[in-house]
Protein backbone atom coordinates (compact mmCIF):
# COMPACT_ATOMS: atom_id res chain seq x y z
CA UNK A 1 0.00 0.00 0.00
CA UNK A 2 1.24 3.60 -1.19
CA UNK A 3 0.95 6.04 1.45
CA UNK A 4 1.34 9.71 0.76
CA UNK A 5 4.42 10.92 2.90
CA UNK A 6 3.69 13.03 5.89
CA UNK A 7 4.07 16.97 5.66
CA UNK A 8 7.46 17.68 7.21
CA UNK A 9 7.56 20.31 10.22
CA UNK A 10 9.32 23.12 8.22
CA UNK A 11 6.60 22.96 5.48
CA UNK A 12 4.07 22.68 7.66
CA UNK A 13 4.18 25.57 9.92
CA UNK A 14 4.07 28.99 7.86
CA UNK A 15 0.53 27.48 6.82
CA UNK A 16 -0.42 26.67 9.62
CA UNK A 17 0.95 30.32 11.33
CA UNK A 18 -0.82 32.09 8.08
CA UNK A 19 -3.92 30.01 9.10
CA UNK A 20 -4.07 30.57 12.51
CA UNK A 21 -3.09 34.31 11.55
CA UNK A 22 -6.69 34.50 9.72
CA UNK A 23 -8.28 33.26 13.15
CA UNK A 24 -8.49 29.43 12.94
CA UNK A 25 -7.95 27.86 16.32
CA UNK A 26 -7.47 24.23 15.08
CA UNK A 27 -3.95 25.55 13.43
CA UNK A 28 -3.33 27.71 16.40
CA UNK A 29 -3.55 24.37 18.44
CA UNK A 30 -1.14 22.65 16.36
CA UNK A 31 1.42 25.19 16.62
CA UNK A 32 0.73 25.36 20.25
CA UNK A 33 1.79 21.11 20.22
CA UNK A 34 4.47 21.85 18.52
CA UNK A 35 5.87 24.57 20.58
CA UNK A 36 4.34 23.97 23.97
CA UNK A 37 7.56 22.17 25.23
CA UNK A 38 10.04 24.83 24.12
CA UNK A 39 7.94 27.33 25.79
CA UNK A 40 7.42 25.82 28.83
CA UNK A 41 11.31 24.79 29.33
CA UNK A 42 11.87 28.19 29.04
CA UNK A 43 9.46 29.43 31.13
CA UNK A 44 10.33 26.67 33.76
CA UNK A 45 13.85 27.82 33.62
CA UNK A 46 14.00 31.37 33.76
CA UNK A 47 11.19 31.07 37.15
CA UNK A 48 12.09 28.29 38.65
CA UNK A 49 8.66 27.58 39.57
CA UNK A 50 6.47 24.69 38.36
CA UNK A 51 3.31 26.49 38.46
CA UNK A 52 4.30 29.68 37.30
CA UNK A 53 5.88 28.52 34.51
CA UNK A 54 2.80 27.03 33.44
CA UNK A 55 0.77 30.54 34.19
CA UNK A 56 3.20 31.98 31.66
CA UNK A 57 3.39 29.36 29.23
CA UNK A 58 -0.95 29.95 29.01
CA UNK A 59 -0.01 33.65 28.77
CA UNK A 60 2.53 33.10 26.21
CA UNK A 61 -0.01 31.43 23.58
CA UNK A 62 -2.73 33.78 24.63
CA UNK A 63 -0.54 36.91 24.22
CA UNK A 64 0.55 35.39 20.76
CA UNK A 65 -2.71 34.41 19.28
CA UNK A 66 -3.93 38.47 20.30
CA UNK A 67 -0.68 39.23 18.29
CA UNK A 68 -0.25 37.05 15.42
CA UNK A 69 -2.26 39.34 12.77
CA UNK A 70 0.80 41.75 13.47
CA UNK A 71 3.40 38.59 12.92
CA UNK A 72 4.96 39.18 9.86
CA UNK A 73 7.11 36.60 9.38
CA UNK A 74 10.70 38.84 9.85
CA UNK A 75 11.53 36.26 12.40
CA UNK A 76 11.41 32.35 12.95
CA UNK A 77 7.93 31.37 14.59
CA UNK A 78 9.92 29.66 17.21
CA UNK A 79 11.89 33.00 17.79
CA UNK A 80 8.74 35.44 17.68
CA UNK A 81 7.18 32.94 20.09
CA UNK A 82 10.03 32.71 22.55
CA UNK A 83 10.43 36.85 22.32
CA UNK A 84 6.71 36.73 23.88
CA UNK A 85 7.45 34.02 26.80
CA UNK A 86 10.19 36.08 27.61
CA UNK A 87 8.37 39.38 28.04
CA UNK A 88 5.88 37.31 29.94
CA UNK A 89 8.75 36.10 32.62
CA UNK A 90 10.39 39.59 32.91
CA UNK A 91 6.62 41.27 33.11
CA UNK A 92 5.83 38.91 35.92
CA UNK A 93 9.27 39.97 37.66
CA UNK A 94 8.33 43.33 37.59
CA UNK A 95 4.39 43.37 38.45
CA UNK A 96 3.96 44.87 41.62
CA UNK A 97 2.28 41.32 43.70
CA UNK A 98 4.54 38.89 42.20
CA UNK A 99 2.87 35.57 42.27
CA UNK A 100 5.14 33.62 43.46
CA UNK A 101 7.09 36.42 45.40
CA UNK A 102 10.33 35.43 43.64
CA UNK A 103 12.81 38.01 44.10
CA UNK A 104 14.35 39.53 41.62
CA UNK A 105 17.43 41.81 42.13
CA UNK A 106 21.11 40.45 41.98
CA UNK A 107 21.45 41.63 45.58
CA UNK A 108 19.01 39.03 46.78
CA UNK A 109 20.09 36.21 44.47
CA UNK A 110 21.38 34.32 47.79
CA UNK A 111 17.43 34.45 48.24
CA UNK A 112 16.03 32.83 45.20
CA UNK A 113 18.95 30.71 45.22
CA UNK A 114 17.53 29.17 47.86
CA UNK A 115 14.03 29.26 46.89
CA UNK A 116 15.04 28.09 43.27
CA UNK A 117 16.68 24.87 45.09
CA UNK A 118 13.57 23.92 47.03
CA UNK A 119 11.35 23.94 44.23
CA UNK A 120 13.03 22.61 41.50
CA UNK A 121 11.57 18.57 41.72
CA UNK A 122 13.85 16.65 43.70
CA UNK A 123 14.45 13.98 40.63
CA UNK A 124 15.87 16.54 38.33
CA UNK A 125 18.56 13.86 36.50
CA UNK A 126 20.98 16.81 35.74
CA UNK A 127 22.61 18.50 38.17
CA UNK A 128 23.39 21.16 35.59
CA UNK A 129 20.11 21.68 35.60
CA UNK A 130 19.74 22.41 39.62
CA UNK A 131 22.66 24.26 39.40
CA UNK A 132 20.97 26.67 36.34
CA UNK A 133 18.31 27.14 38.51
CA UNK A 134 20.21 28.09 41.42
CA UNK A 135 21.54 30.68 39.68
CA UNK A 136 20.43 34.42 40.71
CA UNK A 137 17.38 35.75 37.63
CA UNK A 138 20.29 37.81 35.85
CA UNK A 139 22.83 35.49 35.41
CA UNK A 140 20.08 32.26 34.85
CA UNK A 141 18.19 33.77 32.56
CA UNK A 142 21.50 34.41 30.08
CA UNK A 143 22.88 31.14 31.36
CA UNK A 144 18.93 29.80 29.65
CA UNK A 145 18.90 31.85 26.79
CA UNK A 146 22.20 31.32 25.20
CA UNK A 147 23.74 28.10 26.99
CA UNK A 148 20.44 25.84 26.73
CA UNK A 149 18.08 27.57 24.04
CA UNK A 150 21.67 28.74 21.56
CA UNK A 151 20.51 32.36 21.05
CA UNK A 152 23.81 34.38 20.27
CA UNK A 153 24.60 37.54 22.92
CA UNK A 154 22.81 39.77 20.67
CA UNK A 155 19.30 37.67 20.46
CA UNK A 156 19.70 37.08 24.20
CA UNK A 157 19.74 41.04 24.84
CA UNK A 158 17.55 42.10 22.51
CA UNK A 159 15.14 39.61 24.33
CA UNK A 160 15.72 40.87 28.10
CA UNK A 161 16.34 44.32 26.82
CA UNK A 162 19.98 44.62 27.86
CA UNK A 163 22.74 45.54 26.56
CA UNK A 164 25.38 43.18 24.72
CA UNK A 165 27.91 44.05 27.52
CA UNK A 166 25.42 43.20 29.70
CA UNK A 167 24.65 39.83 28.96
CA UNK A 168 28.78 38.64 28.58
CA UNK A 169 29.10 39.82 32.21
CA UNK A 170 26.27 38.02 33.27
CA UNK A 171 27.11 34.63 31.73
CA UNK A 172 30.46 35.18 32.94
CA UNK A 173 28.96 35.80 36.94
CA UNK A 174 26.56 32.51 36.02
CA UNK A 175 29.49 30.44 34.29
CA UNK A 176 31.16 31.48 38.04
CA UNK A 177 28.67 30.69 40.17
CA UNK A 178 27.92 27.13 39.00
CA UNK A 179 30.96 26.20 38.73
CA UNK A 180 31.29 26.91 42.07
CA UNK A 181 28.49 25.02 43.05
CA UNK A 182 29.52 21.77 41.43
CA UNK A 183 32.47 21.97 42.82
CA UNK A 184 31.01 21.81 46.45
CA UNK A 185 28.55 19.47 45.86
CA UNK A 186 31.14 17.17 44.06
CA UNK A 187 33.75 17.74 47.66
CA UNK A 188 30.43 16.72 49.77
CA UNK B 1 27.72 13.01 38.95
CA UNK B 2 28.11 16.18 36.21
CA UNK B 3 32.25 16.57 36.66
CA UNK B 4 33.00 19.91 35.01
CA UNK B 5 36.79 20.56 34.73
CA UNK B 6 37.89 23.92 35.87
CA UNK B 7 40.18 26.96 34.33
CA UNK B 8 39.13 26.48 30.50
CA UNK B 9 37.97 29.71 28.10
CA UNK B 10 35.05 30.72 27.13
CA UNK B 11 35.51 29.51 23.87
CA UNK B 12 35.37 25.76 24.94
CA UNK B 13 33.73 25.81 27.84
CA UNK B 14 32.43 22.70 29.17
CA UNK B 15 30.00 24.16 31.20
CA UNK B 16 28.27 25.79 28.04
CA UNK B 17 28.94 22.37 25.92
CA UNK B 18 27.19 20.49 28.34
CA UNK B 19 24.12 22.85 28.56
CA UNK B 20 23.70 23.20 24.79
CA UNK B 21 23.02 19.30 25.34
CA UNK B 22 19.93 19.69 27.87
CA UNK B 23 16.68 19.23 26.33
CA UNK B 24 15.35 22.38 25.12
CA UNK B 25 11.92 20.80 25.24
CA UNK B 26 9.94 20.35 28.85
CA UNK B 27 6.71 18.95 28.53
CA UNK B 28 4.34 20.68 30.96
CA UNK B 29 3.07 18.09 33.73
CA UNK B 30 -1.01 18.59 32.25
CA UNK B 31 -2.48 19.91 28.97
CA UNK B 32 -2.74 23.33 28.96
CA UNK B 33 -4.37 23.97 25.75
CA UNK B 34 -8.28 23.23 27.57
CA UNK B 35 -7.09 26.99 29.53
CA UNK B 36 -5.73 28.30 26.45
CA UNK B 37 -8.27 27.56 24.25
CA UNK B 38 -10.62 28.98 26.96
CA UNK B 39 -8.73 32.38 27.09
CA UNK B 40 -8.76 33.27 23.09
CA UNK B 41 -10.73 35.71 21.63
CA UNK B 42 -12.63 35.01 18.18
CA UNK B 43 -11.14 37.66 16.07
CA UNK B 44 -11.78 38.14 12.09
CA UNK B 45 -9.00 38.94 10.40
CA UNK B 46 -8.64 42.70 9.72
CA UNK B 47 -5.97 44.84 7.99
CA UNK B 48 -3.48 45.11 10.51
CA UNK B 49 -3.56 48.79 12.13
CA UNK B 50 -0.47 50.78 10.57
CA UNK B 51 1.16 52.28 13.71
CA UNK B 52 4.02 54.80 14.51
CA UNK B 53 6.21 54.40 16.92
CA UNK B 54 6.79 57.94 17.86
CA UNK B 55 2.99 58.53 18.27
CA UNK B 56 3.39 55.55 20.98
CA UNK B 57 5.89 57.14 22.41
CA UNK B 58 4.56 60.73 22.71
CA UNK B 59 1.52 59.50 23.91
CA UNK B 60 3.20 57.48 26.69
CA UNK B 61 5.26 60.49 27.21
CA UNK B 62 2.29 62.49 27.92
CA UNK B 63 0.96 60.72 30.19
CA UNK B 64 4.21 60.51 32.31
CA UNK B 65 3.05 64.47 33.20
CA UNK B 66 -0.83 63.73 33.88
CA UNK B 67 -1.22 62.95 37.72
CA UNK B 68 1.75 65.42 38.47
CA UNK B 69 -0.16 68.20 36.64
CA UNK B 70 -3.59 66.66 38.23
CA UNK B 71 -2.01 66.58 41.63
CA UNK B 72 -1.14 70.64 41.50
CA UNK B 73 -4.89 71.11 39.61
CA UNK B 74 -6.31 69.68 43.01
CA UNK B 75 -3.84 71.52 45.61
CA UNK B 76 -4.48 74.76 43.69
CA UNK B 77 -8.30 74.51 43.00
CA UNK B 78 -9.90 73.09 46.29
CA UNK B 79 -13.38 73.80 45.03
CA UNK B 80 -16.60 74.42 47.02
CA UNK B 81 -17.55 72.47 49.95
CA UNK B 82 -19.54 69.05 49.53
CA UNK B 83 -23.01 69.65 48.16
CA UNK B 84 -22.36 72.03 46.07
CA UNK B 85 -22.04 71.39 41.84
CA UNK B 86 -23.15 67.59 42.85
CA UNK B 87 -25.17 67.32 39.52
CA UNK B 88 -23.50 69.63 37.40
CA UNK B 89 -20.88 67.81 35.19
CA UNK B 90 -22.86 64.62 35.33
CA UNK B 91 -22.51 64.06 31.76
CA UNK B 92 -19.14 64.40 31.02
CA UNK B 93 -18.60 62.12 33.91
CA UNK B 94 -20.73 59.41 31.96
CA UNK B 95 -18.50 59.95 28.84
CA UNK B 96 -15.30 59.89 30.72
CA UNK B 97 -13.26 56.51 29.93
CA UNK B 98 -13.19 54.93 33.36
CA UNK B 99 -11.64 52.76 33.13
CA UNK B 100 -8.92 52.84 30.84
CA UNK B 101 -9.88 50.43 28.49
CA UNK B 102 -6.45 48.24 26.89
CA UNK B 103 -6.65 46.66 24.20
CA UNK B 104 -5.99 42.91 23.02
CA UNK B 105 -2.25 43.43 22.97
CA UNK B 106 -2.09 45.30 26.29
CA UNK B 107 -0.67 42.14 28.42
CA UNK B 108 -2.45 43.56 31.83
CA UNK B 109 -2.24 40.65 34.82
CA UNK B 110 -5.38 39.28 36.37
CA UNK B 111 -3.97 41.03 39.43
CA UNK B 112 -3.51 44.38 38.37
CA UNK B 113 -6.77 44.82 36.74
CA UNK B 114 -8.20 43.75 40.13
CA UNK B 115 -6.04 46.12 41.88
CA UNK B 116 -7.56 48.86 39.55
CA UNK B 117 -11.29 47.61 40.20
CA UNK B 118 -11.18 47.73 43.88
CA UNK B 119 -9.44 51.56 43.48
CA UNK B 120 -12.22 52.12 41.34
CA UNK B 121 -15.08 51.74 43.65
CA UNK B 122 -13.74 54.55 45.65
CA UNK B 123 -12.78 56.63 42.73
CA UNK B 124 -16.00 56.91 40.98
CA UNK B 125 -18.18 57.59 44.57
CA UNK B 126 -15.08 60.35 45.68
CA UNK B 127 -15.25 61.87 41.87
CA UNK B 128 -19.44 62.86 42.31
CA UNK B 129 -17.78 64.93 44.97
CA UNK B 130 -16.09 67.25 43.18
CA UNK B 131 -16.50 70.22 41.82
CA UNK B 132 -17.50 70.44 37.87
CA UNK B 133 -14.52 72.01 36.95
CA UNK B 134 -12.06 69.63 38.63
CA UNK B 135 -14.23 66.69 37.34
CA UNK B 136 -13.48 68.14 33.93
CA UNK B 137 -10.06 68.01 34.45
CA UNK B 138 -9.82 64.15 35.65
CA UNK B 139 -12.23 63.57 32.58
CA UNK B 140 -9.56 65.06 30.18
CA UNK B 141 -6.35 63.02 32.09
CA UNK B 142 -8.35 60.15 31.56
CA UNK B 143 -8.98 60.63 28.26
CA UNK B 144 -5.38 61.14 27.57
CA UNK B 145 -4.26 58.20 29.28
CA UNK B 146 -6.94 56.26 26.85
CA UNK B 147 -5.01 57.48 23.83
CA UNK B 148 -2.01 56.77 24.96
CA UNK B 149 -3.30 53.12 25.51
CA UNK B 150 -4.89 53.13 22.57
CA UNK B 151 -1.41 54.03 20.68
CA UNK B 152 0.40 52.02 22.78
CA UNK B 153 -1.67 48.69 21.93
CA UNK B 154 -1.63 49.41 17.91
CA UNK B 155 2.10 49.50 18.75
CA UNK B 156 2.02 46.10 20.86
CA UNK B 157 0.92 44.62 17.59
CA UNK B 158 3.41 45.04 16.28
CA UNK B 159 6.24 44.25 18.40
CA UNK B 160 4.47 42.41 21.43
CA UNK B 161 7.81 41.92 23.31
CA UNK B 162 9.41 45.31 23.22
CA UNK B 163 10.23 45.93 27.13
CA UNK B 164 9.91 49.56 25.80
CA UNK B 165 6.35 49.05 24.61
CA UNK B 166 5.68 46.95 27.97
CA UNK B 167 7.36 49.59 29.86
CA UNK B 168 5.36 52.48 28.48
CA UNK B 169 2.00 50.05 28.70
CA UNK B 170 3.01 49.59 32.99
CA UNK B 171 3.71 53.13 33.27
CA UNK B 172 0.38 54.21 31.46
CA UNK B 173 -1.44 51.80 33.54
CA UNK B 174 0.26 53.29 37.26
CA UNK B 175 -0.87 56.71 36.16
CA UNK B 176 -3.92 55.71 35.77
CA UNK B 177 -4.20 54.33 39.29
CA UNK B 178 -2.68 57.44 40.35
CA UNK B 179 -5.00 59.47 39.31
CA UNK B 180 -7.87 57.35 41.17
CA UNK B 181 -5.58 57.44 43.74
CA UNK B 182 -5.05 61.26 44.44
CA UNK B 183 -9.01 61.84 43.69
CA UNK B 184 -9.52 59.64 46.10
CA UNK B 185 -7.03 61.57 48.56
CA UNK B 186 -8.53 64.77 47.12
CA UNK B 187 -12.09 63.58 48.31
CA UNK B 188 -10.87 62.71 52.00
CA UNK B 189 -9.38 66.38 52.65
CA UNK B 190 -12.96 67.72 50.70
CA UNK B 191 -14.97 65.66 53.49
CA UNK B 192 -12.79 66.57 56.60
CA UNK B 193 -12.95 70.48 55.36
CA UNK B 194 -16.70 69.96 55.97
Amino acid sequence: MVTEPAMDAVGEEPERVARARNGDVAAFEGLYREHVGRVHGLCLRMTGHPATAEDLTQDTFVNAWRSLPGYEGRSRFSTWLHRIAVNAVLAQRRAPRSRHEVSMTDDEGATMEFEADQQMDEATPIDLERAIAALPPGARDIMVLHGIYGYSHEEAAGMLDLAVGTCKAQLHRARQLMRARLHAEQQS
Amino acid sequence: MTTIPFGRGPQKDPLLAQASKLPEEIAPPRDLWPAISARLVKRVRAAPRRFSWPLALAAGLLVASVSALLTWGLMRDPGPALGENLLAGATVIEAAPMPVSYGPNSALGAAQLKTRDELLVQFRQRLEQLPPQTRATVVRNLEIIQRAADEIDAALAQDPASGLLNGLLLSTYREELKIYAQVVTSGDALMRRT
